[in-house]
């Protein structure tokens, strides 16, 4: 499998299986209260913040050199209120916790989950965004994700719910840094898809993708899952195709 | 079912003997002239006969062969899933076909024509609807009081909106008096679906290109577009 560019600037990587259900958002309370009893855990709520950029540098004609991937910052927004229940305090962008993530389409495999591999890297200290982009790429879109984190053996549940920054005002001038969006208020954001449904994403992390043995418990893991699921969401595999994350 | 020859036995001696009661009614039927029938005495008698013929059968049936109870092994009456498909095809066809086939249907044809059926008068008609409703009564009386198998719902249509109250049997009647379909329910709710809400590919793709569901090309079917080339 080719690697992409700029493998070495990753500190992790990993395999990911997963398993996807599209869950109606009338359905979503019942079925986070099922898996919360199944797992015997109390749902972890977040909020992240998401950048997507896209390399700066077109795909050279005819197929040829490397294939080109979308990359990803992704922080966590920490949702702290105060005694007066005010929840805009100044957003700092750039003082925020990233974390850059490469994902690769997932492999073509007769596994019955969807497997793709995952690299990232924390990026400690410095200006994220002005790193990522003199590694060659630029700023594509922002988004949120809300979700409910539970785990079941290895199996880690995610049920989450995409959000869209308040779009700016076109006749104002922006201010600096808009672009990427402010979760705050929270009350702001709006749901992309207009039925406020909820993805519901099963995955068990393997360190390699040589590990044969780790994969198959995985994948048992997640059939297991599935298993105990069937009446309350099917999880299926993703179509491939649409967690493409090269540049076309 | 402990003991099938035994049970099959009783059946069959009940069968016979419905058969030849059946047979003697006949006999009696084309005994005498033609064109007139039995005295009615004879004809209760026989009626009797042949209705307890039918009330044991029965009785042999559901105590051999009882109905499954609590966990039916298919959801339909018939073909049952252990019918040799595969190599009666031809007899499953006819047995499921619903039209009559071509001499009842000229039966049919023949009945609706005749000068007896023609000849009515309408408050004939009337007098003949009337009865039918009455029959119709009678019969969704006796379907109300017997049990359609009230547990028989999935899981899905149980933890549906609205619980089991909202599925459609089939066996309800809208407000014109027509029975409404399940398959409409379905369109009804593909409906609600195209109206608003987005398909999971299509999230999907905006997490992982930041490209708006409504800028999304369509995903190409089968083959990517030079395939070869970017075999991975």
């Amino acid at each position: 499998m080719a690697k992409p560019q700029h493998v070495t600037q990753f500190q992790n990587s990993h395999q990911e299986l997963s398993l996807y259900s599209h869950i109606p958002a009338s359905r979503q309370p019942p079925i986070l209260r099922i898996i919360s009893g199944i797992t015997g855990m109390l749902p972890e709520n977040s909020l992240h913040h998401h950048l997507v950029f896209k390399p700066k540098r077109p795909k050279q004609p005819g197929g040829g050199g490397a294939e080109l991937y979308y990359v990803q910052l992704v922080s966590k927004v920490e949702e702290m209120e105060d005694e007066k229940g005010k929840e805009n305090r100044g957003y700092e962008l750039r003082k925020q916790k990233w974390k850059m993530t490469l994902e690769d389409i997932p492999e073509v495999t007769r596994k019955p989950v969807t497997s793709r591999s995952v690299l990232s890297s924390n990026i400690a200290e410095g200006d994220a965004i002005a790193f990522v982009e003199s590694l060659g790429y630029t700023f594509q879109s922002a988004y949120f994700t809300r979700s409910s984190r539970l785990m079941h053996g290895n199996v880690i549940i995610k049920l989450s719910q995409i959000l869209l920054p308040q779009p700016t005002p076109p006749s104002s001038t922006p201010a600096p840094g808009a672009v990427f969006g402010n979760p705050f208020p929270t009350s702001s954001l709006t749901t992309l898809d207009p039925a406020k449904s909820w993805i519901l994403k099963a995955s068990v992390r393997v360190q390699s993708n040589q590990d044969v043995e780790s994969l198959n418990t995985g994948v048992n893991g997640l059939k297991g899952f599935k298993e105990l699921m069937k009446g309350m969401c099917d999880l299926e595999i993703a179509e491939r195709l649409a967690l493409d994350t090269r540049v076309r | 079912m402990e003991n099938p020859q035994k049970s099959l036995e009783s059946a069959r001696q009940r069968f016979s003997q419905l058969v030849s009661a059946l047979t003697n009614f006949n006999n009696v039927l084309r005994h005498g002239p033609p064109d007139q029938l039995p005295p009615w005495s004879t004809l209760q008698s026989q009626f009797n006969v042949l209705s307890a013929s039918l009330a044991s059968v029965s009785t042999v049936l559901t105590q051999h062969f009882p109905p499954p109870q609590e966990t039916p092994s298919a959801l339909v009456s018939y073909p049952l899933p252990s019918f040799p498909a595969q190599t009666q095809s031809i007899l499953l066809s006819m047995l499921c076909n619903k039209k009559p086939n071509a001499p009842v249907q000229d039966w049919f044809v023949q009945g609706l024509n005749d000068p007896a059926v023609t000849a009515l008068s309408t408050a004939d008609k009337a007098e003949q609807n009337e009865f039918w409703k009455a029959v119709q009564d009678a019969v969704a009386e006796q379907q109300d009081s017997r049990s359609w198998y009230d547990e028989l719902y999935t899981l899905e249509e149980r933890e549906g909106e609205g619980g089991v109250d909202a599925v459609s049997t089939g066996l309800a009647l809208d407000e014109l008096g027509d029975p409404v379909r399940r398959e409409e329910r379905e369109r009804e709710k593909e409906k609600e679906k195209v109206g608003g809400g987005l398909r999971l590919d299509s999230m999907f793709r905006f997490m992982e290109t930041g490209v708006h569901p409504r800028d999304q090309p369509p995903l190409p079917t089968g083959q990517p577009p030079g395939g070869g080339m970017m075999k991975r």
